[in-house]
Protein backbone atom coordinates (compact mmCIF):
# COMPACT_ATOMS: atom_id res chain seq x y z
CA UNK A 1 0.00 0.00 0.00
CA UNK A 2 1.47 3.59 -1.42
CA UNK A 3 2.37 5.97 1.62
CA UNK A 4 0.78 9.26 0.42
CA UNK A 5 2.66 12.80 1.71
CA UNK A 6 0.61 15.29 2.21
CA UNK A 7 1.65 18.48 4.37
CA UNK A 8 5.12 16.29 4.34
CA UNK A 9 3.32 13.65 6.72
CA UNK A 10 2.78 10.06 5.99
CA UNK A 11 -0.85 9.14 4.97
CA UNK A 12 -2.98 5.93 3.75
CA UNK A 13 -5.31 6.51 1.38
CA UNK A 14 -7.94 4.01 3.15
CA UNK A 15 -8.89 1.93 5.92
CA UNK A 16 -12.05 0.27 6.26
CA UNK A 17 -14.49 0.08 9.90
CA UNK A 18 -16.35 -2.84 10.21
CA UNK A 19 -19.19 -2.67 12.92
CA UNK A 20 -22.69 -4.21 13.90
CA UNK A 21 -22.16 -5.42 10.80
CA UNK A 22 -22.05 -2.49 8.53
CA UNK A 23 -18.20 -1.09 7.06
CA UNK A 24 -17.57 2.30 5.92
CA UNK A 25 -14.08 3.17 4.54
CA UNK A 26 -12.21 6.46 5.65
CA UNK A 27 -9.85 8.13 3.41
CA UNK A 28 -6.93 10.53 4.22
CA UNK A 29 -6.11 8.32 7.47
CA UNK A 30 -2.23 9.43 9.15
CA UNK A 31 0.65 6.69 9.70
CA UNK A 32 1.49 7.82 13.44
CA UNK A 33 3.97 5.18 15.38
CA UNK A 34 3.77 8.06 18.04
CA UNK A 35 0.35 7.75 18.26
CA UNK A 36 -0.26 4.34 21.09
CA UNK A 37 -3.83 4.06 19.81
CA UNK A 38 -5.69 4.17 16.53
CA UNK A 39 -8.55 6.66 16.01
CA UNK A 40 -11.40 7.90 13.73
CA UNK A 41 -13.19 10.98 13.52
CA UNK A 42 -16.27 9.94 14.51
CA UNK A 43 -18.14 12.33 11.86
CA UNK A 44 -17.50 8.89 9.25
CA UNK A 45 -18.98 6.39 11.30
CA UNK A 46 -22.09 7.69 12.14
CA UNK A 47 -23.67 6.05 9.17
CA UNK A 48 -22.17 2.44 10.90
CA UNK A 49 -24.20 3.17 13.89
CA UNK A 50 -21.05 3.34 15.99
CA UNK A 51 -22.56 6.04 18.44
CA UNK A 52 -24.65 3.48 19.90
CA UNK A 53 -24.34 1.95 23.23
CA UNK A 54 -21.91 -1.27 23.32
CA UNK A 55 -21.26 -3.16 26.87
CA UNK A 56 -17.50 -3.06 25.31
CA UNK A 57 -17.53 0.42 25.18
CA UNK A 58 -14.46 2.07 27.37
CA UNK A 59 -13.37 5.55 27.68
CA UNK A 60 -9.25 6.17 27.90
CA UNK A 61 -7.68 9.25 29.51
CA UNK A 62 -5.90 10.36 26.47
CA UNK A 63 -2.44 12.16 27.13
CA UNK A 64 -0.42 14.41 24.71
CA UNK A 65 1.10 18.28 24.37
CA UNK A 66 -2.42 19.74 24.44
CA UNK A 67 -2.94 17.87 27.70
CA UNK A 68 -5.77 15.75 28.74
CA UNK A 69 -8.56 14.58 27.17
CA UNK A 70 -11.07 12.10 27.43
CA UNK A 71 -12.28 9.47 24.40
CA UNK A 72 -14.25 6.57 23.81
CA UNK A 73 -13.27 3.56 22.40
CA UNK A 74 -14.96 1.21 20.82
CA UNK A 75 -13.95 -2.50 19.44
CA UNK A 76 -14.28 -2.98 15.89
CA UNK A 77 -12.79 -4.68 13.07
CA UNK A 78 -10.45 -3.04 10.77
CA UNK A 79 -9.27 -4.25 7.32
CA UNK A 80 -5.62 -2.48 5.96
CA UNK A 81 -3.81 -2.95 2.84
CA UNK A 82 -5.72 -6.37 2.47
CA UNK A 83 -5.34 -7.25 5.82
CA UNK A 84 -8.42 -7.53 8.45
CA UNK A 85 -8.20 -7.58 12.16
CA UNK A 86 -10.75 -8.69 14.18
CA UNK A 87 -11.84 -6.82 17.59
CA UNK A 88 -9.42 -4.12 17.53
CA UNK A 89 -9.48 -1.23 19.90
CA UNK A 90 -10.65 1.90 17.86
CA UNK A 91 -10.72 5.65 19.62
CA UNK A 92 -13.49 7.81 18.21
CA UNK A 93 -14.03 11.04 18.72
CA UNK A 94 -13.29 14.56 17.19
CA UNK A 95 -9.58 14.43 16.33
CA UNK A 96 -9.83 18.37 16.31
CA UNK A 97 -6.54 19.09 14.03
CA UNK A 98 -8.52 21.54 12.45
CA UNK A 99 -6.71 19.63 9.22
CA UNK A 100 -7.35 16.74 6.93
CA UNK A 101 -6.94 13.81 9.35
CA UNK A 102 -9.60 11.81 9.08
CA UNK A 103 -8.08 9.13 11.16
CA UNK A 104 -5.03 8.02 12.69
CA UNK A 105 -2.92 4.41 12.13
CA UNK A 106 -1.32 3.89 15.68
CA UNK A 107 1.40 1.90 16.63
CA UNK A 108 -1.05 -0.54 18.12
CA UNK A 109 -2.18 -1.29 14.86
CA UNK A 110 0.40 -1.14 12.68
CA UNK A 111 2.13 -3.89 15.16
CA UNK A 112 -1.19 -5.46 15.20
CA UNK A 113 -0.71 -5.95 11.28
CA UNK A 114 3.02 -6.65 11.60
CA UNK A 115 3.36 -3.36 9.39
CA UNK A 116 6.90 -2.72 7.51
CA UNK A 117 7.22 0.78 6.19
CA UNK A 118 9.62 1.15 3.61
CA UNK A 119 10.66 4.69 3.59
CA UNK A 120 12.58 4.47 0.88
CA UNK A 121 10.01 3.43 -1.88
CA UNK A 122 7.19 5.15 0.56
CA UNK A 123 5.38 1.45 0.73
CA UNK A 124 3.70 -0.14 3.80
CA UNK A 125 3.01 -4.00 3.32
CA UNK A 126 0.82 -5.82 5.80
CA UNK A 127 0.62 -9.26 7.61
CA UNK A 128 -0.67 -11.28 4.85
CA UNK A 129 1.12 -9.27 1.76
CA UNK A 130 3.65 -9.89 -0.64
CA UNK B 1 -20.26 12.75 43.34
CA UNK B 2 -18.58 9.57 42.38
CA UNK B 3 -19.24 8.02 38.96
CA UNK B 4 -20.94 5.25 41.14
CA UNK B 5 -23.85 7.74 42.40
CA UNK B 6 -23.92 9.19 39.26
CA UNK B 7 -24.45 6.05 37.67
CA UNK B 8 -27.41 4.91 40.30
CA UNK B 9 -28.98 8.72 39.26
CA UNK B 10 -28.88 7.89 35.62
CA UNK B 11 -29.42 4.16 34.72
CA UNK B 12 -28.82 3.80 30.83
CA UNK B 13 -28.43 7.57 29.93
CA UNK B 14 -25.80 9.73 27.63
CA UNK B 15 -24.23 12.38 30.38
CA UNK B 16 -22.02 15.46 29.65
CA UNK B 17 -19.85 15.11 32.82
CA UNK B 18 -17.56 17.41 34.53
CA UNK B 19 -14.62 15.79 35.68
CA UNK B 20 -13.71 17.93 38.95
CA UNK B 21 -10.64 15.83 40.41
CA UNK B 22 -8.96 12.60 39.51
CA UNK B 23 -5.47 11.63 40.05
CA UNK B 24 -3.51 8.61 38.58
CA UNK B 25 -2.77 5.25 39.50
CA UNK B 26 -0.59 3.38 37.47
CA UNK B 27 -1.81 2.99 34.44
CA UNK B 28 -5.41 4.81 35.46
CA UNK B 29 -6.98 7.91 35.77
CA UNK B 30 -9.15 7.47 38.77
CA UNK B 31 -12.50 9.97 38.78
CA UNK B 32 -12.45 10.89 42.48
CA UNK B 33 -15.33 13.73 41.74
CA UNK B 34 -17.40 14.50 38.88
CA UNK B 35 -20.36 16.80 38.50
CA UNK B 36 -23.05 15.84 35.96
CA UNK B 37 -24.09 18.80 33.84
CA UNK B 38 -26.49 17.50 31.69
CA UNK B 39 -28.52 14.45 31.14
CA UNK B 40 -28.92 13.27 27.26
CA UNK B 41 -31.51 11.76 25.23
CA UNK B 42 -28.91 10.06 23.17
CA UNK B 43 -25.31 9.63 22.04
CA UNK B 44 -25.14 12.46 19.48
CA UNK B 45 -27.21 14.83 21.41
CA UNK B 46 -24.33 13.92 24.11
CA UNK B 47 -21.44 14.52 21.67
CA UNK B 48 -22.90 17.58 20.02
CA UNK B 49 -22.96 19.41 23.42
CA UNK B 50 -20.08 18.00 24.79
CA UNK B 51 -18.22 19.52 22.09
CA UNK B 52 -19.60 22.71 22.19
CA UNK B 53 -19.38 22.91 25.67
CA UNK B 54 -15.24 22.00 25.83
CA UNK B 55 -14.79 24.76 22.70
CA UNK B 56 -16.21 27.70 24.82
CA UNK B 57 -14.43 26.21 28.34
CA UNK B 58 -11.56 24.53 26.69
CA UNK B 59 -9.92 24.38 30.21
CA UNK B 60 -12.45 22.12 31.68
CA UNK B 61 -12.68 18.28 31.61
CA UNK B 62 -15.65 17.14 29.62
CA UNK B 63 -16.48 13.86 28.51
CA UNK B 64 -19.36 12.68 26.81
CA UNK B 65 -19.75 9.21 28.53
CA UNK B 66 -23.18 6.75 28.71
CA UNK B 67 -23.24 5.53 32.43
CA UNK B 68 -23.29 1.79 31.16
CA UNK B 69 -19.50 2.42 31.88
CA UNK B 70 -18.94 0.11 34.98
CA UNK B 71 -15.50 1.61 35.87
CA UNK B 72 -14.82 4.73 38.28
CA UNK B 73 -11.88 4.93 36.19
CA UNK B 74 -10.20 5.20 32.76
CA UNK B 75 -7.31 3.75 31.26
CA UNK B 76 -4.52 6.09 30.57
CA UNK B 77 -3.12 6.30 26.53
CA UNK B 78 -0.99 8.74 25.13
CA UNK B 79 -0.56 10.52 21.49
CA UNK B 80 2.44 11.43 21.28
CA UNK B 81 2.72 15.31 19.90
CA UNK B 82 0.38 15.02 17.62
CA UNK B 83 0.78 15.52 13.97
CA UNK B 84 3.46 18.39 13.60
CA UNK B 85 3.19 19.33 9.85
CA UNK B 86 5.60 21.78 8.29
CA UNK B 87 6.17 23.44 4.80
CA UNK B 88 9.28 22.79 2.94
CA UNK B 89 9.90 19.18 0.76
CA UNK B 90 10.47 16.26 3.12
CA UNK B 91 12.85 14.50 1.16
CA UNK B 92 16.19 16.38 2.53
CA UNK B 93 19.57 15.77 3.49
CA UNK B 94 22.35 14.17 1.88
CA UNK B 95 22.52 10.19 2.47
CA UNK B 96 26.54 8.43 2.60
CA UNK B 97 26.59 4.77 3.22
CA UNK B 98 29.06 3.63 5.86
CA UNK B 99 31.58 1.27 4.43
Amino acid sequence: MEIIVQENLPFLSEITIHYGGQSTTIHNVLVDCGSAGTAAETDFLIDIGILEDDPRDQWLSLRGIGGIERVRQKVVDITIGGVTIYDFPLQVGALGYGYDINGIVGFDLLVATKAVMDYGNLEVTFAEEK
Amino acid sequence: MTWEEARALHPNQWLVVEIIQSHDEESWNILDDIAVLEVCPSAQVAYHHHQRSQRQHPQRDLVAIHTSYTEGRMAITFRGVGPRRQDGDYRTGKLAISE
